[in-house]
């Protein structure tokens, strides 16, 4: 049976009917027309859809939309602030870190959540926690190198404001 | 996905009579990540969902003269647990080495270890632990040993009315030696080949106490007893390590599957078995 929910995406909310059985990522695309999240193995082995619960990451495909109603979700639709890119957007635009595009929001949403966690990290850290996403480009190398240089960005970023 | 009826139980006893209200027609699901895959491919066709993360009071860490976590816990919250860290590093060190960090947000330790797959990676070092579960149902509490949880792929001892609670470990010794070796293509991220958890503890070069457990090269995670008992009382040199770790390739089962071959399983028991307790000599 359908019921109406509320999600918090974005920090703005939406009402929305679903039924228990729709996932987040299908929630957040057809109903939602936020369509930057990409739906792709299903099965939780590959990380494109991966957005942000309350600041941690979760794989929405394997997320009832049900299951997070009045929580707070980012998508990649909101990180870019008063037109303004994120660091790790910018990064990855000038580290020519996105090939075919389609893994890259997953990987930035993924990023964001790392860097928070872990602002200056080695490289060896950045690709073991980096296993969470797949990118059938194989364009590693040039995230790994973008994932740094946001981090560099953002601590610039973070004493210039202290 | 096949639609169902969805329940967030306020508490345990609310759950439990709706297990027994729709019996085998319900399943519990705690972090989605092994229920979820199985739904969406059709294979698992629950008519009523029973959300446990959604239950509050299940997920904590307490630490006293015993380690208790709550059945929700997420693998992740263990991963980074500074107490657990402290108190049983094995159990910390499976939260890294369990999946990436996505799914370890997503994860429970309640529905690793009811999932009840050979190779969930929290089963063998829960077992080396003597670790037992609480399991709630209508007719009161019982506590099982996760040694006995398990009844082959995919199935336990629970009845379908039942609920796992909490995870009870007793804390080791502080000297206690260990080491928790998982094998598979990707790392972290993929399932484990074979995996093996060895706790020891040695007193004057000779091994006073091991407990190995291994994981899937058998129908259920597995103790390797044979391999415990050719260490014990013996010297901590190579070649009683060597012998020992043989041992396993008789007492595994493994199945051929996409992973990896019976002959694989069966050679890497021996070898993750002597490399695993190799590195309790030097931790």
């Amino acid at each position: 049976m359908r019921q109406l929910i509320r999600l918090i995406v974005n920090r703005g909310p939406y009402e929305v009917m679903v039924k228990p059985s729709e996932t987040l990522i299908q929630v957040l695309r057809n109903k939602l027309g936020l369509t930057g999240t990409k739906h792709a193995c299903d099965t939780g082995k590959c990380g494109a859809c991966t957005v942000l619960l309350e600041g941690k990451p979760i794989r929405s495909c394997l997320t009832l939309a049900i299951s997070v109603r009045d929580k707070e979700i980012s998508t990649i639709e909101g990180l870019a602030k008063d037109g303004e890119l994120h660091p790790i957007q910018k990064a990855f635009i000038e580290h020519g870190a996105v090939q075919c595009g389609f893994c890259t929001p997953g990987m930035i949403m993924f990023a964001k959540a790392f860097l928070e966690e872990n602002p200056t990290p080695q490289e060896e850290e950045i690709r073991e926690a980096l296993s969470a996403n797949i990118c059938r480009c194989t364009g590693y190398v040039k995230i790994i190198e973008a994932i740094q240089a946001a981090a560099a960005m953002m601590k610039r970023r973070t004493s210039n404001t202290n | 996905m096949r639609d169902f009826n969805y329940f967030e139980p306020k508490n345990v006893d609310e759950a439990v009579s709706l297990l027994a209200k729709y019996g085998e027609a319900a399943k519990i699901m705690a972090g989605g990540t092994d229920l979820m895959v199985r739904m969406i491919m059709g294979t698992r066709r629950p008519k009523y969902i029973i959300n446990l993360k959604a239950t509050p009071g299940l997920d904590y860490i307490e630490c006293g003269d015993e380690l208790r976590i709550g059945a929700t816990t997420t693998i992740r919250t263990i991963a980074k647990s500074p107490e657990l860290a402290q108190e049983c590093p094995i159990i910390a060190n499976v939260g890294r080495k369990f999946a990436c960090i996505t799914i370890a947000n997503m994860a429970t330790i309640g529905g690793n270890l009811c999932n009840a797959s050979p190779a969930a990676d929290t089963a063998a070092p829960l077992i080396t632990l003597s670790a037992r579960v609480k399991i709630i149902g209508p007719d009161g509490v019982r506590i099982v040993p996760v040694e006995e949880f398990f009844t082959g792929p995919g199935s336990t001892v629970m009845k379908p009315d039942e609920i796992l609670t909490e995870v009870q470990i007793p804390t080791p010794q502080a000297d206690t030696k260990w080491a928790y070796i998982k094998y598979g293509i990707r790392g972290v991220s993929d399932l484990a080949i074979t995996s093996v958890a060895a706790l020891v503890n040695i007193e004057n070069g000779i091994f006073t106490e091991a407990r190995i457990a291994l994981g899937a090269v058998a129908p259920t995670p597995m103790r390797a007893r044979r391999v415990e008992d050719a260490l014990k009382g013996e010297k901590t040199s190579e070649k009683t390590i060597d012998k020992a770790a043989a041992l396993a390739k008789e007492e595994c089962c493994p199945i051929s599957d996409v992973r990896a071959s019976v002959e694989y399983r069966t050679q890497m028991s021996y070898v993750l078995t002597k490399r695993a307790i190799m590195s309790c000599l030097n931790s």
